[in-house]
């Protein structure tokens, strides 16, 4: 039995992904992140964040753009109206059900939202938004949703579609590259020491058994090494037939991050830019 | 293939201002790409951080560091850094102090911060500062941040 359950996950791993399912993953992922986000925090602390004292004013923003919820500040029962019309919108996203639509309705007041308080962003946010404004141009509820639909822009070919997943991997590989390459002029990175520097700063590492293990200096230069080269051959790897061995590198180095440093939802972020491991391989 | 332009040219306007390598092109689109929500220059917390990897002096990852608040009520709160959430106190933190360190001043971020600190106390904050074992150049470490009236 367990033979049949190991060829059966092995079939689903290695079967060819349409174009469209990637799309569709890719939404599934993305909002399904977004969500966690808005549950386990905005949700909570929504009155600190967005009302009152949270409602950071205009005059604090020379440095970002103004949200256009500001004209809304002294409205808190607008504020929350709109937001749960965010929430729904979302869900409807994620789930598929009138998915281009829900995108056109929550894109708006999720940035105004985004825009309205900047002391509670950080990288995953960004990542997300990017792929939400990505999505409005590509199908996304012709597989797996609640109501597929035909997609409102003229449909793909499929040259185009792929060479629009093509150019998303591209853009995953050299943010990796990018991430590995800034790391080497830093004298901890190349001697090895740098995950156990940066999990014993309390600002970012856990507190737990895993942070311990990972502090012996030993085990902190593999993790180290290891860390500069999945980044820095991860755009090598990507345009092989190997690609989708980055799916379990990747799912495993982002939740082992997850584990052990303080840094939100990025494990949510990263995995929702992953389906474009799934591109059909050139045969 | 215009949605394929659009893609690429997105994505070249991220690289181009995360990884600044064509500088009139980053600049144009810097701020609308803050408009849809993609804040390039936000303060990750990864190594890419310049507080983090600053050579000038030394990686703030590698010093020491507290919180000390400064009550109402006269009295005198250290908090350590596993007492802080990450939403509530550090991002704001660190947003804050990447903020003077480019040598700007925020002062609504103080004061928002003030009110986040006020979670950790029994009494509102009338100041607080960020120490570090070492001094460091260009960041205000160690000095007071006085909280508005």
């Amino acid at each position: 039995m367990l033979d049949t359950t190991l060829i059966k996950f092995r079939n689903v791993l290695y079967r060819d992904f349409s174009d469209n399912e990637i799309f569709d993953l890719t939404r599934i992922l993305n909002g399904l992140g977004i969500l966690i986000y808005y549950i386990t925090v905005i949700i909570p602390n929504f009155g600190k964040f967005f009302l009152s004292d949270g409602f950071v004013s205009p005059e604090a923003f020379t440095f970002y753009p103004k949200s256009w919820l500001f004209y809304f500040h002294d409205s808190q029962m607008i504020l929350v109206l709109l937001f749960a019309v965010s929430f729904l919108m979302l869900m409807a996203y994620t789930l598929g059900f009138y998915a281009k639509w829900a995108l056109i309705i929550l894109l708006p007041i999720h940035l105004g939202f985004h825009a309205a308080n900047p002391f509670i962003l950080h990288e995953p946010q960004q990542l997300s938004n990017l792929l939400l404004i990505l999505t409005l141009f590509l199908p996304i509820e012709n597989h797996w949703a609640l109501k597929k639909r035909r997609d409102m822009f003229p449909e793909l070919k499929i040259r185009e579609s792929r060479l629009i997943l093509q150019s998303l991997l591209v853009y995953l590989s050299l943010y990796y590259f990018f991430a590995g390459i800034k790391k080497i002029p830093d004298p901890f990175w190349i001697k090895g020491s740098a995950v156990s520097d940066i999990l014993n700063w309390p600002y970012l590492g856990r507190d737990n058994f895993l942070v311990n293990i990972i502090k012996n200096p030993a085990i902190s230069k593999v993790l180290t090494y290891m860390t500069l080269v999945f980044e820095m051959s991860f755009v090598f790897i990507a345009f092989t037939r190997f690609r989708r061995g980055l799916l379990f590198l990747g799912f495993f180095f982002h939740l082992f991050i997850a584990l052990t440093m303080d840094v939100g939802l990025f494990f949510w972020a990263m995995m929702s830019w992953y389906p474009v491991l799934l591109i059909k391989p050139r045969r | 293939m215009y949605r394929l332009i659009f893609i690429i040219f997105l994505f070249l306007s991220v690289l181009s201002v995360g990884f600044p390598f064509s500088n009139p092109l980053s600049d144009l689109v810097f701020v609308p790409l803050r408009i849809l929500g993609i804040d390039v220059s936000m303060t990750p917390i990864t190594t890419d951080m310049s507080m983090m990897s600053d050579s000038e002096d030394f990686p703030i990852y590698k010093t020491n560091l507290g919180l000390r608040i400064f009550l109402k009520n006269g009295k005198v709160r250290d908090v350590y850094p596993r007492e802080l959430d990450l939403y509530y106190h550090k991002l704001p933190i660190i947003l804050y102090y990447e903020i003077l360190g480019y040598g700007g001043d925020m002062p609504e971020g103080r004061a928002y911060l003030c009110s986040s600190l006020t979670t950790l106390t029994d009494d509102k904050v009338s100041s607080f500062f960020l120490w570090t074992e070492k001094e460091h150049a260009r960041y205000d470490f160690n000095k007071i941040q006085e909280c508005p009236l």
